[in-house]
């Protein structure tokens, strides 16, 4: 099932957290660099953290939710 | 007699039985079962009456057409309760394209076009007529327009559409589709064509309706008596990128809505915070948007660069903005962002 996208603000910059939280950090910082987003390697990393953070979340709550319903069609 | 019957062998029987049956067998009829042969004259299913109900309803003043994708229904879990009728039709303003409603509340004149049934003659030897065909209701609504609004309305005769009635009661006319409660078939949805003021401005902007079905329309017909409430359920308005820039994988533009108006200062810095997507036109892969930044006037689009680097020169990317619906979610209402495409250099 698709996961749901999830974007984080970072000083008034919508990140898409998924699209970055998926690669390793120094990939994540590399691509930040090479889409023009920033040059700045320091924001770049916190950016990165934010990123992760936001995502697991986000997965966190899915999961949740899916546990929920799942457990309401056993109940039927 | 024998009431151990087996009816498809010896139905013809039993129907002869009955033409032969005396005072004494009448009693016994009521192990028949077929309706071979009987009217409708005594049929204890009909529902004709002529009393008046005690509690009911009769239309009152048009005070909204609201269109619904061809096929949308409420289900009796919509119609559980007002609140959440009025939820449910609010939701279907900035559902996906196919299951939306769209609410064309500011009428300014109504004309009923329905027409006389048709009548016709029953034959040489008296002068009584009867209806042979009913007349399919058919309206034309004056609207408080505007060109570029009427521009969209006119677009009506090109969609499917079924349709729903509000009068200034807040009460909603549809129909009965199985359990749900839908709009009525559209036939034509149609906009006549927008008028200079002359002595008057009477449907100055005006769009008809003709219905599909009298079934429907009179047989069927069911409705939903809400509250002001459903003044919440507004149509959408377009709202779109006017590109100022667009450098390798990073666009730059203004958001406005159809007219001209910036958008940009009321709710750019929220819309850079929901979920804008991409997809390469000639294939139709999705292309990741990285990064969405509004700032100052101009919202900044960042396409991966990766992806973006691997089209071809004169590739093109349409670039989409969040649904409706996440759009409403986070208060930017009410508006759906018109898709932009961009060509690769």
């Amino acid at each position: 099932m698709e996961k749901t996208p999830v974007v984080t603000k970072v000083d008034g910059k919508g990140l898409n957290a998924r699209h970055f939280a998926t690669k390793k950090k120094e990939e994540a910082i590399r691509l930040m660099f090479s889409d023009g987003i920033t040059k700045d390697e320091k924001w770049a990393a916190e950016a990165y953290e934010k990123c992760v953070l936001a995502v697991k979340a986000q997965d966190e709550k899915d999961a949740k939710i899916a546990a929920e319903k799942q457990a309401k069609l056993a109940k039927g | 007699m024998n009431t151990h019957i087996n009816k498809k062998k010896f139905a013809p029987k039993i129907v002869s039985r009955r033409m032969q049956m005396t005072g004494n067998d009448f009693h016994k009829a009521n192990y028949l079962v077929d309706i071979f042969d009987l009217a409708n004259c005594a049929s204890p299913d009909s529902l004709f009456n002529t009393g008046i109900p005690l509690c009911d309803l009769a239309k009152g003043k048009i005070k909204a057409v609201i269109y619904l994708d061809k096929g949308v229904v409420f289900t009796p879990s919509d119609g559980s309760s007002k609140p959440s009728f009025i939820a449910a039709l609010i939701a279907k303003t900035t559902a996906a394209r196919g299951s939306r409603a769209y609410p064309i509340w500011d009428l300014l004149n109504f004309e009923d076009n329905t027409g006389d049934p048709t009548t016709g003659a029953i034959g040489n030897l008296t002068t009584a007529t009867i209806v042979t065909s009913d007349a399919i209701p058919s309206y034309r609504f004056g609207y408080n327009g505007s060109e570029a609004r009427h521009r969209k309305m006119a677009l009506m005769a090109g969609s499917s559409l079924d349709v729903l009635f509000v009068d200034d009661k807040f009460a909603i006319y549809g129909t009965a589709k199985g359990e749900n409660f839908g709009g009525f078939s559209v036939l034509q949805a149609y906009a006549d064509t927008s008028k200079f003021i002359v002595t008057e401005a009477t449907n100055q902007y005006a769009f008809r309706i003709t219905l599909g079905s009298i079934s429907e329309y009179r047989d069927q017909s069911r409705y939903v008596v809400a509250d002001t409430g459903i003044l919440a359920a507004v149509g959408l308005i377009n709202v779109e990128l006017a590109v100022d820039d667009h450098t390798a994988n990073v666009v730059e533009a203004r958001l406005v809505s159809e007219g001209g108006t910036d958008i940009g200062s009321l709710y750019g810095a929220i819309l850079d915070g929901l979920t804008w997507t991409a997809k390469n036109v000639e294939t139709g892969a999705s292309i990741t948007i990285t990064s969405v930044a509004y700032a100052a006037g101009t919202i900044t689009i960042t396409i991966d660069s990766t992806a973006y680097t691997a089209l071809n020169s004169g590739d093109r990317v349409q670039i989409n903005w969040p649904t409706a619906a996440a759009m409403a979610a986070a208060n930017v209402k009410p508006f759906e962002g018109v898709p932009e495409i961009i060509t690769k250099a």
